[in-house]
């Protein structure tokens, strides 16, 4: 498998807490993603995650809350609305809207996150590689 | 306000063949709050083409700028270095801001960015719809204040069109009939005498089926002309 570049925006209530819950129970990220911690997904704008892809991410994977328990009560609403927008765009533009995934978990769901992040760099890596040369390395 | 719709970026990426200095010109009344061309949906204009530029080495400079109301020939030119430096202008207002900047600067190539879709409300966040089509003259006052011009799908003057069942419309049972909605109000305002009032047929000649219509106020000209002897001219 070629190095791929994932990031993960991940909001800081209870994605964050999943994540170390898996960490703690001795589960490990996959290498190609970095997270980018967030105070909230809700916040997260669609011109970040275009902005993303060109600067060299191969594919973006949005961490929010349940959206029935969301810390912020709707940000991960808006968020999933985003990354809808953005997969519209990308099927607009001849892009793979795959690129850009909605994740939501709770505190207690570390492991089912993992996996998720897991099949995520799968399903990424299989796509054909892009051209950008930006600042993620 | 005038609600409008972003074109799909590869309509527009079509409109840019052969350009380099591009700019994305946007508007901070009516459709940024319909969420089409205010400064975010620039930014996202410009991130979408920025992107599409750096996957096939366009090379393209894109500008981006939003005008406080791009109808108004004053705020237009503030930026006009920025136009007259484009290889040509995106317009992310209405139809009326594109051609404001279309008709002051008509030798740089215009594109409107957006699709003006209706003259509208935000009835919630996400959400907008046609309240009003600028018909020239008009009725509410005895419809309770309901406009059945736009909101009737037939625009029906004289009542419900017999095809209305439970209180929607049957040409999209999402809508509400609007007059089941103008008997409900007028009902609830002790007017149920307007309803059986009939009304002439409208005069559509005051709409644009009239032709292109124009206002002229002489009371506000600076420098009155045989203009003035014009209260409305089509």
């Amino acid at each position: 498998m070629s190095k791929i570049n994932i990031i993960a925006f991940v909001c800081e209530n209870h994605a964050l807490s999943a994540l170390r819950a898996a960490s703690i129970a001795g589960e490990t990220l996959p290498e190609s993603v970095k997270i980018v911690k967030m105070p909230c997904t809700g916040r997260l704008e669609t011109t970040q995650l275009i902005d993303t892809i060109t600067a060299g991410a191969d594919g973006i994977i949005v961490v929010g809350c349940l959206e029935d328990n969301c810390f912020h009560d709707v940000g991960s609403m808006l968020a999933r609305g985003r990354v809808n927008r953005i997969k519209d765009l990308f099927k607009d533009i001849k892009m793979e809207p795959e690129r850009v995934e909605m994740i939501n978990a709770a505190s207690v769901s570390g492991a089912m996150l993992m996996l998720k992040m897991r099949q995520f760099e799968d399903k990424v890596a299989a796509l054909p590689a892009l051209p950008f040369k930006g600042a993620i390395k | 306000m005038i609600i409008g719709e972003r074109k799909p970026v590869s309509e527009i990426e079509k409109m840019l063949a052969g350009k380099k200095k591009i700019l994305l010109s946007g508007c901070k009344t009516c459709v940024a709050i319909s969420m089409a061309g205010g400064e975010k949906e620039v930014a996202e204009l410009a991130s979408a083409l920025r992107l599409i530029s750096a996957r096939d080495g366009l090379d393209w400079e894109i500008e981006e700028n939003v005008v406080e109301r791009q109808c108004e020939k004053e705020w237009v030119r503030e930026i006009e270095p920025k136009i007259l430096g484009a290889d040509c202008v995106v317009s992310l207002a209405c139809g009326l801001g594109c051609q404001t900047i279309a008709d002051l600067y008509p030798a740089k190539q215009t594109y409107p960015g957006l699709n003006t879709s209706f003259l509208g409300v935000p009835e919630e966040q996400g959400v907008w719809s046609e309240k009003c089509l600028a018909c020239g003259d008009c009725i509410m006052f005895e419809t309770g204040g309901i406009c059945p011009v736009s909101r009737c799908a037939k625009s029906m003057r004289n009542g419900a069109c017999g095809g209305s069942a439970d209180g929607k419309c049957e040409v999209n049972l999402d809508t509400d009939c609007a007059w089941n909605m103008i008997y409900e109000r007028l009902k609830l305002q002790n007017r149920l005498d307007l309803i059986t009032q009939i009304s002439a047929p409208k005069d559509w000649s005051k709409s644009h089926s009239g032709g292109r219509r124009k206002i002229v106020r002489k009371d506000l000209l600076i420098q009155p002309t045989d203009r003035t002897d014009m209260e409305v001219k089509k």
